[in-house]
Parts: structure tokens; sequence; C-alpha cells
């Protein structure tokens, strides 16, 4: 489905009478502060939930404190904001679950993600936190078109994928770590096995 | 390098949503996770189709995009037939629908020992496609395959596509393996004398296409016309006067060919006109436009028409598209199960 051709939630920026237009202070985990519109905010399904439901006024937003978004830190929390205040008003595209889907990235998001992968991987999993579609959207595209005219064995390297043997090794080790028994008797069993024992009870 | 597996469940899902044919066909062969993911992420292929040739073929489509999986053996025995063997690399090529462009990429080496039953479960479970195949077509060839081989592996299919091998015994071997099937189309050069043998003319296939590749060839008469069975008949290579497509419509009014639903011709040469088409049958000019739907994604737009009746009241319509030299006659059966619906009006 076209994003320019989806339907649409609208987001009436004409409704919004002009003294209610005040700007949030946000809290990422590392300290740094944010101050963001609250047309922008919008663009968050769970950001914009959270003010509605903490009903602050303008008062309460410069005298109470920041905000607090436990998990995203400054860097990343800057990105979406900026995002955010670019996109302020935009209409919300809303899935209609039609695969295969048609993203484009517009020029200004690609400048914003022209970042490096373990700043996009950040970027992805706060725009899944945030709900922010039109975001999680390009973010996901970007690292789609990263698979583009690869080999498997590229894309392996590409997405750091386990083989099944490292899928099995790995969820060996987790079982393990759970029950430190485990491991015992599997070396155990190992060792009867070694002294020609046929029967492990 | 991004750790794909370390997202949340629902964006890695998304962005296998937002990958092509090829990555997602890529990520599914790299482990059981990888493929898991991919059925998960209900990325479905439309059509899926076999080539039969010197090689093999996949094209598997969706609504947007084509790909084509050629598949070789670098060690192919050079005697006749040869046997359907696991393939040691696959080439594949995309097309964008909207906007044609090929694009090639590196050929794939593959893994030892998944043979064209793997690759054909393999596709069919990722694409979520049925695991009937919608066409197979045979292609000229060099060194034929073992015909036996290609029906236990392909032999799950709709439809049989064939043009000539470059050997008669063979393409007769073709049709006797695989027809019946629901949807045939063959060229004229397949048959040594170049006309389709009534045996094959009278079956009841759901489509049949004759000429399709190679429309020069003019050697179906109006007599072969009338043992036909088919619901849906489209004929490239006709040898028939626009007097005797008019019989050919006086017969269908008679009730000759009773379960027609749709039937095409193209007179090559020409400038066919209406009234010889349509002389001496009693009919009413359409002039809106109607959408014709057989069922599935089988639709048709009439943009006008001559409507008339047979005898049993079943009510046809008959439409002229001119395109250059080329006149398209195309005829309309109206049955009780066909869904016609009417348009904006143009006059």
């Amino acid at each position: 489905m076209s994003v320019e051709n989806a339907p649409v939630v609208d987001v009436d920026e004409a409704a919004i009478p002009v003294e209610k237009k005040m700007y949030y202070r946000f809290e990422s985990n590392d300290k740094k502060e944010f101050r963001v519109s609250e047309l922008a905010i919008q663009q968050s399904e769970t950001l914009n939930r959270l003010v509605e439901a903490m009903g602050y006024t303008s008062e309460d937003v410069e005298n109470k404190p920041a905000i607090a978004i436990e998990n995203i830190d400054g860097k990343t929390l800057k990105l979406v904001f900026q995002w955010c205040e670019h996109h302020k008003g935009e209409a919300i595209p809303v899935d209609d679950g039609s695969v295969p889907k048609i993203v484009e990235i517009p020029e200004f998001d690609a400048k914003l993600m022209d970042i490096d992968n373990g700043l996009l991987f950040k970027l992805i999993w706060a725009a899944d936190y945030l709900n922010i579609v039109q975001l999680l959207n390009v973010s996901c595209k970007k690292v789609a078109n990263m698979a583009q005219g690869k080999t498997p064995a590229q894309l392996r390297r590409v997405y750091l994928l386990p083989s099944d043997e490292e899928d099995e090794a790995a969820k060996r080790a987790a079982q393990e770590a759970q029950d430190p028994r485990a491991r015992e008797v599997e070396e155990e069993f190992e060792e009867r096995k070694r002294q020609g024992g046929n029967s492990f009870f | 390098m991004l750790p794909l597996l370390r997202l949340p469940v629902n964006v890695i899902l998304h962005i296998i949503r937002l990958m092509d044919l090829t990555e997602i066909l890529g990520l599914s062969l790299i482990s059981k996770r990888c493929k898991q993911l991919v059925i998960e992420a209900e990325t479905k292929a439309d059509f899926l189709q076999v080539v039969i040739e010197n090689s093999v073929t996949f094209i598997i489509k969706n609504s947007i995009t084509e790909m084509w999986l050629a598949f070789s053996n670098t060690d192919d025995a050079p005697f006749s037939p040869k046997r359907l063997r696991a393939p040691s690399s696959v080439t594949i090529s995309t097309y964008d629908l909207e906007n044609p462009v090929e694009v090639l990429m590196d050929p794939w080496v593959l893994s030892a020992g998944y043979d064209f039953k793997d690759w054909l479960k393999h596709v069919c479970s990722v694409f979520h496609h049925r695991d009937i195949i919608d066409y197979v077509q045979f292609e000229q060839t060099s060194i034929p395959f073992d015909l036996k081989d290609i029906k236990e592996v392909f032999g799950k299919t709709d439809g049989l596509d064939v043009r000539h091998t470059g050997c008669y015994e063979y393409n007769q071997l073709i049709l006797k393996e695989f027809l019946p099937v629901k949807h045939f189309s063959v060229d004229t050069e397949v048959f040594r004398d170049s006309s389709v043998p009534k045996n094959i003319l009278i079956q009841h296939f759901e489509t049949f296409i004759f000429g399709f590749h190679n429309e020069n060839f003019k050697t179906m008469k109006l007599d072969d016309l009338l043992v036909m069975n088919s619901k849906h008949i489209d004929i490239q290579g006709l040898e028939i006067s626009p007097k005797e497509f008019n019989r050919f419509l006086k017969l269908w009014i008679k009730g000759a060919l009773p379960q027609l639903e749709n039937f095409s011709i193209v007179f090559p040469n020409g400038r066919v006109e209406e009234d010889e088409v349509i002389k001496g049958i009693n009919y009413q000019k359409f002039s809106s436009q109607r959408k014709f739907s057989r069922g599935g994604n089988e639709e048709y737009i009439i943009p006008d028409g001559l409507d008339f009746y047979g005898k049993d009241g079943l009510k046809a319509s008959v439409q002229i598209n001119y395109d250059g030299p080329k006149n398209y006659f195309e005829l309309f059966v109206f049955h009780d199960h066909i869904i016609v619906t009417s348009e904006v009006k143009n006059q």
C-alpha cells in the first residue's frame, strides 16, 4: 500500500486553540532535557496519550519536573523529537494490513537517519516504543534497503544472523544458564558413555 | 551491520514486509528461525510459473514485482534426456511491474542436495502460495529433461503452456503427460501440421489459448472452433474471414458452444467492419461500459458492444477493438454465474 494513498487520521491543527499550544518537557535516561511542541507530540501515540492523561497546564509544564522517558537516551531522543517537529501536523498513516508495503523515505528523513547502525537500531526501538508510525515506517525501510542486491551469505553478515547451528548452541547455552544441574547431568551422561555404559539410569 | 533479530518481533515482521521478493527469499534461506519469521510476515505470491527449457526457471509474482529464479547445474551430462537434479546455483532477476526495469543479481551458490522438490516446497511455504503451480511452460530446448522427472516434481499444475521444444515427439509426450489441465496454452508449431488435433480441441478447458507466442500461423478453421468445449477461448492464429465469424455467431445463437463464456480472436490484416460481423443478427448497440467477471481475478472491461440473444434466451455481446492493422473481436456471454456490472455511461 502506498503511504501517500494510505487512509489517514487527520491531525486538525486549526481545531487546536492557540492558547493551548505549548511545549512539553521530556527527559532522557541520561538526564538530557527536551522541549517539544504539543503538535509534534501528536506524532507519538504513546506520548500523546501520556500528556493527555497528565492533563498539564502551561504552568504545570514549567513548574513540574520534566516527563522522564526512562529507556531512551538523549542522542536517540533528540533524533526522535527532531523528526516529530519536522513532521508535526502531518497525517498519521493507518496500517490496513496489506502486504507488500511501499514506503518512500523523504529527503529530510534520509538525512536524519544518516547515522551509524547502532544509533539507527536505537531509533527503531524508540519509534516502536513511542508508537510513531511513520518514523517506524521510514526507519524500517532503511533497514530493509540494506538487503538490496545481497546474497543470503551477505544478508547473514549485514543483519548478523546466526545459522541453525549457532541458534541451537545459543538455545542450549540459555537452557544451561537457567538450570546449572542440566550441564552436570550432561557431563555425567557423556562420562558414562565414555565408560561404555549403555543406560543412563 | 545491524542485529536484525534483536529488534522486537513486530518490527522484524514490518521490515520483512518492506522487502522485495528477492530479499525475502534470501532471508528465508539463512536459517529455520529466519524462514519462520518470513512465513509470519505473510508476504504472498499471486502467481507461480515454472519454465522448462535447457534449465528450469521459476517465475514468482506479486502485485508489484516479478522475480525470475533461473537455476543451473555446472555439470550437466551431455546426453538426452537429462535427469532433473539438485541445482548448484541460481541467478535471480526482478522486474518492477509498474516501472519495468530489470535488476539482475550475481548468482547465488546453493546448498548441495536441495533439489527442485525442496525449492518448490520452500517458495510455496515462504510466499504462502498453494502447492499447485499456476503454469508449467515448456520452451525450446537442445537437451530435453526426462519428462517422468518433470512430471513427478512439477506435475501439480493448473496450467500448461507449450511452445515448440524443437522435437515433435517430445511435444507429444508433454501433452500426453500433462493433459488434461484447467488452463491450456499452445502454439501452432507444436504440431507437425500446425493444427491442433480434435481430441485436444474437444477437452473441457477453463481457458484455451492458441498461438499466443506466435500469431503469424493462421491455421485454426471455423470447423475447429465449433468442436471446442472451453469456457474462455483466445485465438491469435485464426484463418477465418469476418463472414465466417458472422456464421460462427449465428451458430452460437442456434446453440453451438453452449459452455462458452468469453471468446477472443484477432483478424490480423485489414479493417473489419462491424456490419460484416453482425449482418443478419438482431442486435442492439450498448454504449455503456460494463465489467464482466468470470470469478477470481478474471475481469474484463467491455467499453461498448453489440448485444444479441441466443435462442435459449442467453444474452451475449460482441465487441470490436482496433489496434493498428489488427482487429480484435471479443464475444462475451452473460451466463447466470457471470457477474456483469454497468459502469459510467459513455454516451
